[in-house]
């Protein structure tokens, strides 16, 4: 027998940060309701793909999997899935107001709420890459979609393989023009993992990497780095624009930083790293919920305590700021810590 | 009886968090110091409290026992103390290690490690000898070893502080400057404003040379102006390489938990990403486990303070399948006991199995070399399900028998995932779940090819993705001698296969599965 405890806990968003956070709390006996916008639970993570060669590369991509399994299956949990929400109060409990599927409106009550509502790829069609109008100029998340269903890469202009491939890093990232001024942390370790992959499915792939600084993949990063990397080719640099070419070609200008000059070099298939960026229903959400966004537009949580400035209104993931899945799921855990503190203290 | 207390290992701001958060949650608590505690004794909620006992120059000597019922041993006053816990935590502190060497510098009055910066006396006379009357510092920082966000963070307040109140031109020489931490990139940004410059290493690093006099010359060439740059720093700051505690090797040996490769604790598994080590109970929080800032050791910390609730307020799991072992055929060659992943075997009276640390692997039992070990209950196992694989079997029909047996942490998943995609698997495939690929035997695999079983093939996680550490590295080796057994007799070896899979690749699962198929389509049957 489950233990049960008369309190509710509301969380918004069934990504790995807040299923994470409605398995702990529903495994002490508190009562979850996850509100999800979606048809389906279990976020971004749930599309990216397994990038392990003969190792596990820890991207803990698969994690994902077992706290759907889990959120399904508890008895503690009620997951309210493609609703749209219509208000909240704030009285002497919280109530959600909802529109379901079906239209129907219904609202639930609890005691605590989690914000996790993480984070929405940026779009890169502003950006001089030619994303949208040339077929071989894809997103990370669009590659690592493309594996996981297929288990293969393909260009999409004619699906064969690439031969010749280009990530550019930091798209929509560390991008001043943009008041973009952080690192979404995921794109480098994301990337670089893809390639390793592509390398070892297709040995003889040719894969460059445009980049400003890699930051670090998994708890090793010198090691991945002496024993990878160096099958990489690494340009410092962000390119200027991408053209097409004949045969879906694509030309890539850079400024080379050895030779310095400015050079064109043609590709098959170019990935764009994008980054996270805060969803654009923060500041209606925050605005319902009387709580402050960070400068950029994410959730404020007081120094990521997880605690937003409305007591017993809590945030959580990438809805607070960027981050991976190993810090999302501790961000989920550290969160429901709190809910437990201040529903034992507070209320 | 349960204990009802917790053991922390460490000395220092984790270890102290800990224990003021778990004080708060009305749970006992003793604390082991390696050295004299004083780092951990200075917090408030430490010193203030005389619930938790502290025991400071200790060294843990000794652990038996599983969750809830740890006994300890360790040293303390040339005493050997015992206590008894329901979970050991271990918060051990970092060591920092400034690279001098690294960078061919010996440590002056103006070469300084990482630490000294914060507290540097700047006098502005010093900087008059100088063309711009500016006095230089310069930090040197991931250009032999790879650099992280902590120590970065470090450098940049530390290097803002001297720019923006000590009339300090600073510099910082990198290689990737490592920015993946909260609020970083708008800290450069901002740091690039009150005039620090960055000057950013690729393929060529700096020529540093330290003078007879002790001066430094740093000489590069610069990318912008393209021609040979020499800087001579006033000061030159050399970041620090964060190091295991040097103790962690110790409680590795002690706990029997995993370490990898650079001395922290438990090795880089996705299954253990919260703190968790392959020992139930025993917990690894922050500086001990890797390199990660101050915050996120907390988020660490509280973490495992979740765990412990769970465990106290939270009905037991009872573990659906456990291995026992028959102390009558048992010839103690503790065998179990050196290849158990989760520590569940038992030396104390007989060789046993600690029921609540069992999680069913099976590596136990499929190892035994006297067959003195069963799973419990063996329906759920191999036996119970290729039960119905007899029934299904029909001699007459010319159908072929094809099984796939699924670790339940990895296969089995994406088997579901494949048949909630609505991917289509092959028709007329038996599929065996196991806990842990681990317990399979060769006694499983021979009795199922005396089912006149056409194929088997095993599907386990990636390597150093096992839930049981090794289980599929058991499996693979297993496989490989059972492969020459079924040359010896006849049956081609391709009839036996192992693969490994990832829970979330469906497509992938329907693939492996439709390819064996094929292979054994083409290999006929084996009666």
């Amino acid at each position: 027998m489950e233990r049960m405890i008369d309190q509710n806990v509301i969380i918004l968003g069934g990504g790995i940060t807040g299923l994470t956070a409605a398995s702990e709390l529903a495994h002490l006996g508190y009562h979850v309701e996850i509100i999800e916008k979606s048809e389906s639970i279990g976020g971004h993570a749930v599309r990216l793909t397994c990038k392990a060669t003969e190792k596990c590369v820890k991207c803990g991509a698969c994690k994902v999997d077992e706290k759907i399994q889990i959120a399904h299956s508890h008895i503690n949990i009620n997951i309210h899935m493609g609703c749209t929400l219509t208000g909240i109060k704030n009285g002497e409990r919280i109530s959600v107001y909802y529109r379901n599927q079906q239209d129907r409106k219904s609202s639930s009550n609890a005691e605590a709420v989690i914000i996790a509502t993480g984070f929405h790829p940026f779009n890169p069609e502003t950006k001089p890459y030619g994303y949208d109008r040339f077929k071989n100029v894809i997103t990370s998340l669009e590659l690592e979609k493309r594996i996981k269903e297929h288990n293969d890469i393909k260009k999409p202009s004619d699906l064969t393989p690439p031969e010749k491939i280009a990530f550019v890093q930091c798209v929509g990232s560390r991008d001043s023009s943009l008041n973009h001024l952080w690192c979404s942390k995921i794109c480098c370790p994301s990337s670089l993992r893809m390639a390793h992959l592509i390398q070892t499915k297709q040995p003889g792939a040719d894969i460059s990497f445009f980049y400003i600084d890699f930051q670090n993949c998994g708890k090793d990063y010198q090691q991945f780095q002496t024993t990878i990397h160096k099958n990489f080719r690494t340009i410092r640099a962000i390119p200027g624009d991408i053209l097409q070419t004949k045969n879906n070609h694509l030309e890539v200008s850079f400024f080379d930083p050895v030779d310095h000059k400015a050079k064109e070099e043609i590709f098959d298939l170019v990935v764009l790293s994008v980054g996270i960026t805060p969803n654009q229903g923060n500041r209606d959400l925050s605005e319902k919920l009387g709580i402050n966004l960070t400068e950029f537009g994410f959730f404020d949580t007081h120094n990521q305590t997880g605690m937003t400035s409305k007591a017993g209104i809590f945030a959580a993931g990438t809805a607070c700021h960027p981050m991976g899945i190993e810090e999302s799921l501790s961000s989920g855990i550290k969160t429901a810590f709190r809910v437990v503190e201040y529903l034992k203290n507070g209320k | 009886m349960e204990s009802k207390k917790i053991l922390i290992i460490g000395n220092g701001r984790c270890a102290s968090k800990l224990a003021e958060k778990l004080m708060n949650e009305g749970i006992e608590l003793t604390v082991a110091v390696s050295d004299d505690g004083s780092d951990l004794i200075a917090f408030p909620a430490i010193k203030d409290n005389t619930s938790a006992e502290i025991f400071t120059n200790t060294k843990i000597t000794g652990c038996t026992g599983s969750i809830g019922h740890y006994s300890i041993k360790f040293s303390h006053n040339n005493q050997i103390h015992t206590i008894y816990v329901s979970h050991v935590i271990v918060a051990e502190e970092y060591l920092r290690a400034p690279n001098f060497s690294h960078y061919g510098l010996l440590p002056t009055e103006n070469v300084l490690p990482l630490e000294m910066s914060r507290q540097l006396k700047i006098n502005p006379t010093d900087g008059e000898s100088s063309s711009d009357g500016n006095i230089k510092i310069a930090f040197l920082t991931g250009l032999s070893k790879e650099s992280n966000p902590v120590i970065l963070e470090e450098i940049m307040d530390s290097a803002l502080d001297l720019q923006s109140n000590h009339h300090v031109q600073t510099y910082i020489l990198t290689n990737n400057l490592k920015i993946a931490g909260n609020g970083l990139e708008k800290k450069y940004r901002e740091s690039k404003e009150t005039g620090i410059i960055y000057i950013k290493f690729t393929e060529n690093r700096p020529e540093i040379i330290q003078e007879k006099d002790k001066k430094v010359r740093i000489i590069f060439f610069d990318d912008v102006l393209c021609e040979n740059f020499e800087l001579q720093p006033d000061i030159t700051i050399v970041d620090d390489n964060l190091l295991p505690s040097p103790g962690l090797k110790n409680l590795s040996d002690i706990f029997r938990i995993s370490i990898d490769n650079n001395g922290f604790l438990q090795a880089d598994n996705i299954h253990r990403l919260t703190g968790f080590t392959n020992r139930r109970g025993i917990l690894v929080t922050g500086p001990s486990k890797k390199i990660q800032t101050q915050i996120e050791h907390m988020t660490d910390a509280e973490n495992g303070i979740l765990t412990i609730i769970n465990h106290y307020y939270r009905d037991k799991l009872k573990n659906e399948i456990t291995a026992e072992i028959n102390t009558g055929s048992c010839v103690h060659c503790l065998t179990c006991y050196r290849l158990c992943p989760h520590q569940a075997i038992s030396l104390e009276t007989n060789v046993t199995v600690m029921q609540e640390a069992c999680e069913g692997c099976g590596i136990c039992a499929a190892e035994c070399p006297a067959i003195a070990i069963k799973m419990e209950p063996d329906t759920s196992g191999i036996e119970g399900q290729s039960e119905n694989i007899n029934m299904a079997f029909d001699p007459a029909s010319d159908m072929l028998s094809i099984v796939v047996i699924a670790c339940s942490c990895s296969a089995l998943r994406a088997k579901e995932s494949a048949e909630n995609m609505e991917i289509e698997i092959s028709k007329g495939i038996h599929i065996i779940s196991v806990p842990c690929a681990g317990g399979i035997s060769a006694e499983h695999i021979f009795t199922l090819f005396k089912k006149m079983v056409d194929g088997i093939l095993i599907m386990t996680c990636h390597e150093e993705n096992c839930f049981s550490e090794t289980g599929n590295i058991h499996a693979r080796i297993r496989v490989n001698s059972i492969k020459q057994k079924l040359k010896a007799i006849g049956l081609n070896e391709a009839r036996l296969q192992i693969t490994s899979i990832a829970s979330n690749m469906g497509t992938l699962f329907a693939a492996e599965v439709n390819r064996f198929k094929e292979e054994i389509q083409k290999l006929g049957s084996a009666k």
